[in-house]
């Protein structure tokens, strides 16, 4: 489980430097054909908005890995470590059975977009949709691994997290 | 069925559940419960139009430059020269603080990122001429909190990009209340400093100045370029943070201290750091979906209707809401969460969406001071090593300026729309 | 609450003794045409089944914009829609059609024409999405709005426009050699204050309501292409609906799409007249000027799709 989700790490991250790089580039790009050239780039803007969509995606899925989205824990952090970990489990739990939900969901949804294109590029829109399921899934496996981790953790005899 | 669905928000919120996810967890219970389960096929559209916003992509891209700008040695260079400039007067280390945040402020779009940077060089410098910890900490915290006020902003964009207000109004808004705030931190620094006597560093001679102001003349480039660029028409916001990203990258080799091999953590943090941003904005406009379709903004317009129809008496009511909400909940979640649902209220108070935003954004920016959830206190406390009590005390003389400042600005709309005035006509 | 639209608790009653609550978005703020438009189809539906259907309104994109809207409309979540052509294109290319430049003179003309067969024809294009595309109404044609005076199509050689993100509009201002740009509508004032545009395409509701006339003093009013807005229910619902209920909502929407166009028709001069007292120049641009353009446009597009074919050989004179 922790290779899995180390591996995707790595592949998030060469796409994150991928998309965060050719977003800059493509809209500052734009600015001087604008300028300089006379000439705009026509799909600057929805490309970029598509890759912010991917960026979205990608991002929050190593967020939740590293734990660095925000979240309110003043209350759970009055209890004691073993306390903090029943609350862990119970919210890897919930957040879990809503993932696979909205997995589900956005699946579906990607595949029930095949009469859509783009308003200005014309491309399939399933190709910015994917950025949803794939993220999610790719999200999903952290959270699985990161509860299995809080198990193991348990069995060794409950360091503090 | 709506109270059940309120009290799961809050059980899965202090269960320490991301924020972003209970939202889209609270979002799907509600139609599960409420039997609206035609809607859930619309969740992941939802979820992805969200972030269908040109004027969205300047967060990654404001961020991105921050990160540049942060591995190119840049703060240390602003309070260089804010320190010949007026380091020699009595308590001068404490107005560096405040000016080179204003300076850093007009780079950075993040009161957390600058509070961070500031707290890392500011606080131990000052130790060492003889104040102390708790007053350090408090004053850098402090006048972090005018990174999202002065452009480029962080909450600006978000709310722009949530309200359909012109980001570009936004940011030139911010100018006065920024440096407003600015101001207040140093008549409240004069106050303390005629009580007890702060301490005083040696005047620096006239090369040392030139020599300082040389250097810091390349970072400056950055929000010169920004605003004029604006104001000019050379470029939208958007586009003005990418043009910012060239030019930080460019001057982080200037000043030789930007590495090649440091480039893929600086991306990666960036898109990490955007996502913590821009994921709430995906599933928050799920919730607000969800909102609108059962009308709630409306209800609560109406109800808002019932207790004053005075648009000022609404502003001040709006501010006590937001102050109490910035206790547990600061800053950019609470703005994604709270603003669809008072957008319709500002058509009803006729209330123009650029002076509420600039109220809006500088009451949760407030959030960040206020206990006990304050997340620039934590950052703070963390990295200079102080306790979290003391540095609540030591905060709230500043924290008493800032909403002092918040009510003048509310009242007085002027001093808001001057500048995005300037270039109506 | 039991607000759910499709009717289904009904089913103990008799057919015709269903009532229904139906839910309607669009895209335009509560002051605009298109939700008197709106008003007046609720209004109709109510007075025609005796009040067996009431429709809550979701005016100003409440309910997200056009793609989430088209979404919901497929899947149920939403009865009723109005959704602009220019979004339609990107589900199916032959509503292009419409944006055939200089194909109509008047909002009547374009009026008479929805009720033709090759104008029924695009309407059903969506109907295998679960769409049904009812109707059609006009608001907003379209005229040039510049910061300098431009007296011929030449003279937009090199322009930077704001357009519509729309394909066959973008195109057609190519092929007059300007530069469309797709700014989202909350910055085009400041992008015209500016100077990051020179110009847009624009309707005269929105240049008074914005105040385009402060930052762009001239207008052309070439009139070049009408604005159509399609009115769209959720098919599943509909296609359960009994014959008479169908044909309720296909008057009422008939009624309203009249209503609109015409009122929208009726407010030309009123709002010539104030855009020029705010000091707007407001000028004509002869159509015989765009000659060849309008030919490439047709050549270009009629190779799309044979409807679209057919519907520039019918209404080109
Ligand atoms: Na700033
Ligand atoms: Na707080």
């Amino acid at each position: 489980m922790n290779t899995l989700s180390g591996w995707i790490e790595s592949i998030e991250k060469v796409i994150a430097m991928i998309l965060i790089a050719s977003m800059t580039i493509v809209i500052a790009a734009a600015v001087l054909f604008r300028y300089l050239l006379n000439a705009p780039i026509f799909w600057a803007s929805e490309a970029s908005i598509f890759m912010m969509a991917w960026l979205t995606f990608i991002g929050g899925s190593l967020g939740l890995k590293y734990k660095s989205q925000a979240s309110v824990t003043f209350l759970v952090d009055r209890f004691s470590d073993n306390g903090k970990r029943v609350f862990e489990i119970v919210s890897y739990v919930i957040i879990l059975i809503f993932m696979a939900l909205l997995l589900y969901l956005s699946y579906q949804w990607v595949f029930s977009s095949s009469h859509q294109k783009s308003t200005s590029m014309r491309i399939p829109m399933w190709i910015p949709y994917l950025s949803v399921p794939v993220g999610l899934t790719f999200a999903f496996i952290h959270l699985l691994n990161n509860l299995v981790n809080l198990f193991k953790k348990k069995q060794q005899g409950g360091e503090p997290l | 069925m709506t109270i059940a669905v309120i009290a799961l928000f809050f059980i899965f919120l202090f269960l320490g559940i991301p924020i972003s996810l209970v939202l889209a967890i609270t979002s799907l219970s509600y139609l599960f419960l409420g039997d609206l389960t035609t809607l859930m096929s619309s969740a992941p559209q939802k979820m992805f139009s969200g972030l269908d916003n040109f004027g969205l992509l300047a967060v990654p891209l404001f961020m991105l430059a921050g990160e540049l700008m942060n591995g190119g040695g840049i703060t240390k260079r602003l309070v260089a020269f804010a320190k010949v400039l007026i380091g020699h007067y009595r308590g001068g280390l404490a107005y560096v603080t405040v000016i080179a945040n204003m300076f850093l402020a007009s780079i950075l779009g993040s009161a957390n990122a600058q509070a961070a940077m500031m707290s890392k060089v500011m606080v131990p410098e000052m130790e060492k001429e003889g104040y102390t910890r708790e007053f350090s900490s408090a004053i850098t915290l402090a006048s972090s909190i005018v990174a999202p006020i002065i452009p480029p902003s962080m909450l600006f964009i978000i709310y722009g990009t949530l309200t359909g207000a012109s980001i570009a109004d936004l940011f030139m808004a911010g100018i006065i209340p920024g440096i407003l705030l600015g101001i207040g931190f140093i008549i409240v620094i004069g106050i303390m400093n005629h009580k007890q006597q702060f301490p005083k560093s040696e005047k620096a001679n006239w090369k040392t100045i030139v020599k300082t102001f040389l250097q810091v003349i390349p970072a400056m480039l950055i929000p010169f370029t920004i605003i004029f660029g604006i104001l000019g028409g050379v470029f939208t916001p958007t586009e003005s943070a990418s043009i910012a990203c060239v030019i930080a990258f460019i001057i982080g080799f200037v000043y030789r201290e930007l590495k090649l091999k440091s480039l893929p953590t600086i991306l990666v943090n960036t898109v990490v750091n955007t996502a913590t941003i821009s994921f709430l904005i995906v599933t928050a406009n799920l919730f607000g979906f969800i909102i609108a379709y059962e009308k709630i903004p409306q209800l609560v317009a109406e109800s808002m209707l019932s207790l004053s129809d005075n648009p000022l008496v609404f502003l001040l009511l709006v501010n006590l809401f937001l102050l109490l909400v910035g206790t547990v909940l600061d800053g950019i979640a609470a703005l994604i969460i709270l603003v669809p649902v008072m957008m319709p209220l500002l058509v009803t108070y006729q209330i123009d969406p650029v002076h509420f935003g600039i109220i809006i954004c500088i009451n949760l920016t407030i959030g960040l001071l206020t206990p006990p959830v304050g997340t620039g206190l934590f950052i703070v406390s963390s990295i200079a090593k102080v306790k979290f009590e003391r540095l609540v005390i030591a905060i709230m003389p500043f924290l008493g300026m800032a909403i002092l400042i918040l009510l003048i600005l509310t009242y007085w709309e002027d001093a808001v729309m001057w500048i995005p005035s300037l270039y109506k006509d | 609450d039991e607000s759910n639209a499709s009717g289904d608790s009904g089913e103990q009653k008799e057919a015709e003794g269903k009532t229904y609550n139906f839910k309607l978005a669009h895209i335009a703020p509560p002051d605009h045409i298109w939700n008197e438009a709106a008003k007046k189809f609720a209004e109709e539906l109510e007075t025609r089944s005796d009040g067996r259907m009431k429709m809550d309104l979701y005016p100003g994109g409440q309910l997200g914009g056009e793609p989430d809207m088209v979404q919901q409309l497929e899947t149920g979540s939403l009865d009723f829609g109005f959704i602009t052509t220019a979004f339609l294109t990107s589900r199916s290319d032959a509503f292009s059609a419409w944006f055939a430049p200089f194909l109509f003179d008047s909002y009547e003309a374009a009026f008479e024409a929805k009720g033709s067969d090759v104008s029924k024809e695009i309407l059903a294009t969506l109907d295998d999405q679960g769409l049904r595309a009812l109707d059609i109404f006009f608001s907003g044609n379209r005229t040039m709005m510049f910061r300098e005076k431009i007296e011929t199509p030449e003279g937009m050689k090199g322009l930077t426009l704001r357009v519509t993100p729309s394909p066959a509009l973008q195109d057609w201002y190519r092929y007059l050699g300007a530069n469309p740009e797709s700014i989202s509508l909350p910055d085009v004032y400041q992008a015209a204050q500016t100077g990051v545009i020179d110009g847009m395409e624009m309707d005269l509701d929105a240049a008074v309501t914005s105040n385009f006339n402060e930052v762009t003093g001239y207008a052309a009013m070439t009139n070049h292409m009408v604005w159509p807005s399609v009115m769209i229910a959720n098919g599943k619902n509909f296609d359960a609906m009994p014959e008479e209920d169908q044909k309720i909502i296909r008057e009422a929407m008939a009624a309203a799409s009249e209503y609109a166009t015409m009122k929208r028709s009726s407010l030309e001069e009123e709002y010539v007249k104030t855009l020029t007292d705010r000091g707007m120049v407001l000028y004509d641009m002869d159509e015989s000027l765009f000659k060849s353009y309008m030919e490439k446009f047709d050549e270009e597009y009629k190779a799309k799709d044979p409807l679209i074919k057919e519907f520039i050989e019918t209404f080109r004179k």
